[in-house]
């Protein structure tokens, strides 16, 4: 009961404390590496589960850290909306660190295995603490450590890696740079209007500010816009994204498309709904703007993915594509397309979670990922490609799979907010997804493979089952979308819509 | 009003800055012309949180016994200015290191023909 009081925080001190325990592990005993990693996810996974339970059943959790009362000291505040999104990061990050464990066997230079797990862990400590945190300042500071542990997983695969991951590395920094820096100095505007840094307290006194200082207040909405529509990918400021994934290994291009840019996306709609209020963004008419913006990402997103040959390029185009359907959601001004953007966060890292692992592990046995290797590939992998086929149906928005009902949601806030062009739009990605998701499918399971290709079996097991997992998930979880919805549907109503 | 203006000339300073230093890191195609343009914007940053917080005639804000009516500058922004600091060194650091391997392989610092060579066949 005492320990659990503290779990907002520990969710967060477990997998960074696991992860300076790596090297000195993998110096000691190098068996319990990936087990101490495993089991520190494991802890934050349950606490998490515990978190949400608890805000449930007594309300939006507050937790002062070291005691300092806010607005003085630094506040972690766990509602329903951060709760959910660490739901998400700690249950999609821990299956997709059970697979890396086998995955860096072979595909990972060996003196890097101990860094690689520790930037894996720190990344979701970064991730993880940018959910839960309730003060800007410590918002950027987790921005940061998740952004450096992503730019240093990019070439983590040392000489078994591609020739392009440095320069890839180096884009990624570049770009991410600039963004953190823009951050920063909203943080700073934002200070200067209003004299503090704690979310509750900021949104209280920025209604003050509005009228006092319009000009500092813009300012800050406009740098802290454009540096996390940078770090989310948010077209047309994806450049950096499809060459950082083609050169990272699978499980990286796992975490950053299903979990970095969803959380630096969660990071807008909290900035919009609890900390500017969405009534002055729209005033400013920053939404209508960045409703047209999301609706470009979806469709360009998707006709770039048409023309790619390299399977991982597809997916990071489609990324680029599906976190549109986000940021649209959020800012439709509907509660039912927010609440479709809110499940397509989860529902896209499931989805596209599954396909990048198991494209991950058809490169793990045959180092090939062009489109032409992946001919006959159902029959000699049949539950990883089973499983990939599921995903991608799912996110083309088959009923009754996962994608159809994020889809649904969004179609339906499209027709209560009466865009009907972005109902359009919607319906037009959908026909584009399938052209590009059909065609890898019919690859994969209706041509046959090359004459002289290598011949391969399945993946190993314990590759197999978080992609199996991930895969029912594609199926099951959008059946009972009913389970998110409970804490979706509280978040949606709590932020006012 | 133009006194108004140049008596802030320590945000003047930083806007400066922050342009010398976001127009380095666009057109410089040497990655270490790069690196050095991303520190200047870093610092430009550092300088507009200091200003921010500073008051004319204040002091460091430690509490003396005895000492009243005296006016501090606000802490607060130095102390997240130190954070920052130690986040632009370590972004520093791995970009320089990222350089290093990157020299190594091509043999060559500039991004253009970086970017030739990897798109080579073989």
């Amino acid at each position: 009961m005492i320990l659990s009081s503290h779990f907002p925080v520990l969710i967060v001190v477990a997998p960074l404390f696991a992860a300076y325990l790596m090297p000195l592990c993998w110096r000691w005993k190098r068996g319990l590496t990936k087990p101490i990693a495993v089991t520190a996810l494991t802890l934050s996974f349950l606490m998490a589960l515990n978190m949400a339970f608890q805000v449930l059943r007594s309300g939006p959790i507050s937790y002062h850290a070291g005691n300092w009362q806010p607005p003085w000291g630094i506040e972690i505040y766990v509602d329903y909306l951060s709760v959910y999104m660490a739901l998400v990061v700690t249950g999609v990050g821990l299956l997709i660190l059970i697979y890396s464990t086998k995955y860096s066997d072979k595909m990972i230079e060996k003196g890097n295995i101990a860094i690689f797990f520790a930037l894996i862990l720190l990344l979701i400590a970064g991730l993880t603490g940018m959910v839960v945190t309730g003060d800007l300042f410590n918002l950027f500071v987790f921005l940061e450590i998740a952004s450096l542990a992503s730019y240093a997983l990019v070439p983590i695969a040392g000489s078994k890696g591609t020739k392009g991951r440095f320069e890839a590395s180096f884009r990624y920094l570049y770009m991410g740079a600039i963004a953190s820096t823009f951050t920063l100095i909203a943080i700073g505007f934002a200070y200067m209007a209003t004299g503090t840094l704690n979310m509750a307290d900021l949104a209280l006194r920025l209604v003050e500010a509005r009228e006092a200082y319009p000009t500092l207040v813009l300012m800050s909405l406009g740098f802290f816009v454009v540096g996390f529509s940078l770090k989310s990918a948010l077209f047309p400021l994806h450049l950096w994204l499809p060459d950082a994934y083609a050169h990272a290994p699978a499980p990286v291009s796992a975490l950053s498309s299903g979990l970095t840019i969803k959380v630096m996306a969660y990071v807008i709609i909290r900035l919009f709904y609890s900390i500017f209020g969405i009534a002055f963004v729209s005033s400013t008419g920053l939404l209508s703007m960045i409703q047209i913006i999301a609706a470009l990402a979806i469709i360009i997103g998707s006709l770039y993915a048409i023309a790619q040959k390299d399977v991982i390029r597809i997916l990071a185009y489609s990324s680029v594509s599906q976190i549109g359907y986000v940021i649209l959601g959020a800012t439709l001004l509907s509660s039912d397309g927010f609440t479709g953007g809110l499940l397509h966060i989860l529902h896209h890292s499931i989805m596209k979670g599954t396909m990048i692992l198991a494209v991950g592990a058809v490169m793990y046995k045959t180092g090939k990922r062009n489109i032409q290797d992946f001919k006959g590939m159902g029959r000699r992998m049949p539950y990883t490609m089973g499983a990939f086929s599921i995903a991608a149906l799912s996110m083309v928005g088959i009923p009754p799979l996962t994608g159809f009902v994020s889809k649904w949601f969004l179609l339906l806030g499209t027709l209560e907010a009466k865009s009907y062009a972005f109902t359009f739009v919607i319906l037009a990605s959908s026909l584009l997804n399938a052209v590009y998701y059909l065609r890898l499918i019919n690859y994969i399971h209706f041509k046959d493979p090359d004459e002289g290709s290598v011949r391969v079996d399945e993946a190993p097991m314990t590759m197999l089952i978080p992609i199996v997992i991930l895969g029912l998930g594609a199926i099951f979880v959008g059946m009972m979308a009913n389970i998110p919805l409970t804490l979706i549907s509280k978040a949606v109503s709590s932020l006012g819509l | 009003m133009i006194y108004q203006v140049i008596s802030q000339y320590n945000y003047i300073a930083a806007v400066i800055l922050f342009f010398i230093g976001l127009y380095t890191m666009i057109s410089r195609k040497n990655l270490i012309k790069k690196i050095i343009g991303l520190n200047i914007m870093d610092t430009s940053v550092f300088l507009f949180f200091i200003s921010m917080g500073s008051v004319e005639g204040g002091k460091a804000p430690i509490i003396v016994l005895g000492s009243e009516n005296v006016i501090y500058v606000n802490p607060l922004p130095q102390a997240l200015i130190l954070t920052a600091i130690v986040v632009a060194v370590s972004v520093t650091a791995f970009a320089l290191a990222l350089t290093v391997k990157l020299y190594g392989d091509y043999g060559t610092l500039d991004a253009d023909k970086i970017r030739e060579l990897r798109e080579e066949p073989g």
